[in-house]
């Protein structure tokens, strides 16, 4: 199983921490983290890199 | 006002220069996809497009001065009004995408049934409690329809759809297979964090909450209406190589 397959996961969990949890600047890091995941989850399925390399 | 209203308020010009930038995108790198799939660039740029409208809505509305007022306004309800129509947009993608919007008409139509339920019930659930409009049991009444219309399209994008897949031409399916594996999980995990923003402001209304709500739905739409709309976006390039 690999981790970016958690992506959308921790996207949802850190979403809801950062709505729930007092706000801080730990809220910033909980919202980086959550950008970081919903990038994840976009980039590992549209594999742009991949099709140029090949296109190549 | 503090830092969180102030990045909240920016939050919504971020995710208009994203929408505008997928949209041009979507419409600039059209002639990448075949005749068969064009379509797909269409849904994808009316997805985001209609967004675009929205958020200048938004915007305006969510501005620093409203910030500064002693009772601000919250936008929600607002994005229901898009959502009711780039919500079905979204999720008929994958069914042009597949060609699953001949065959199976029966599944596109009852998905886009349950998705119109889902944000009609979601819209008097928002507006009745954050207008204090209706009783507290209509609210909830009308989120646990919406709620299970929701479920509905989830069970419909996890076993129903890839049961489809199975009979798809083995060429096309592992694109097929791996674009829709991404949009269930669009679906069911991101999708989420909308009736559980609703769910916590019914328990917890403070500024703050509000506030942080507000930002946490940005970036859903954000990656939510562009993510899913991407990756049917890229998996159209692929099968479009493949008939080429």
């Amino acid at each position: 199983m690999n981790l970016k397959t958690f992506a959308p996961i921790g996207f949802l969990i850190l979403a809801i921490a950062a709505i729930v949890l007092p706000k801080d600047i730990f809220t910033a890091v909980l919202v980086f983290l959550m950008i970081l995941s919903g990038v994840v989850t976009i980039f590992s399925n549209i594999d742009i890199f991949g099709d140029d390399k090949r296109d190549k | 006002m503090n830092i969180l209203a102030v990045t909240t308020s920016y939050s919504f010009e971020l995710t208009l220069i994203c929408m505008i930038a997928a949209s041009l995108y979507f419409l600039l790198e059209r002639y990448k996809l075949s005749d068969k799939y064009k379509r797909v660039s269409t849904l994808a740029f009316l997805t985001v497009a209609l967004a675009i409208v929205e958020y200048l809505g938004m915007r305006d509305f969510f501005d620093l001065q409203n910030l500064n007022s002693a009772d601000v306004n919250f936008p929600t309800e607002y994005r229901y009004l898009t959502w009711v129509i780039s919500t079905p947009l979204m999720l008929y993608t994958f069914f042009v995408l597949s060609g699953f919007n001949n065959i199976y008409k029966k599944t596109a139509i009852i998905t886009l049934l349950l998705n119109f339920t889902m944000i009609i019930a979601g819209f008097f659930s928002e507006i009745s409690f954050s207008r204090n409009l209706a009783s507290l049991d209509f609210t909830l009444i009308m989120f646990a329809i919406g709620f299970s219309a929701w479920l509905g399209i989830v069970y419909i994008y996890n076993f129903v759809l890839p049961s489809y897949l199975s009979k798809v031409k083995s060429s096309e399916q592992k694109y097929l297979q791996s674009c829709l594996g991404s949009l269930a999980k669009i679906v069911t995990f991101s999708w989420l964090i909308y009736p559980i923003g609703l769910v916590i402001s019914f328990y917890d209304p403070s500024l703050e909450t509000s506030l942080m709500r507000e930002l946490i739905y940005n970036l859903g739409d954000l990656f939510n209406k562009i993510g899913f709309v991407v990756i049917c976006y890229f998996c159209a390039i692929k099968l479009s190589k493949l008939r080429n």
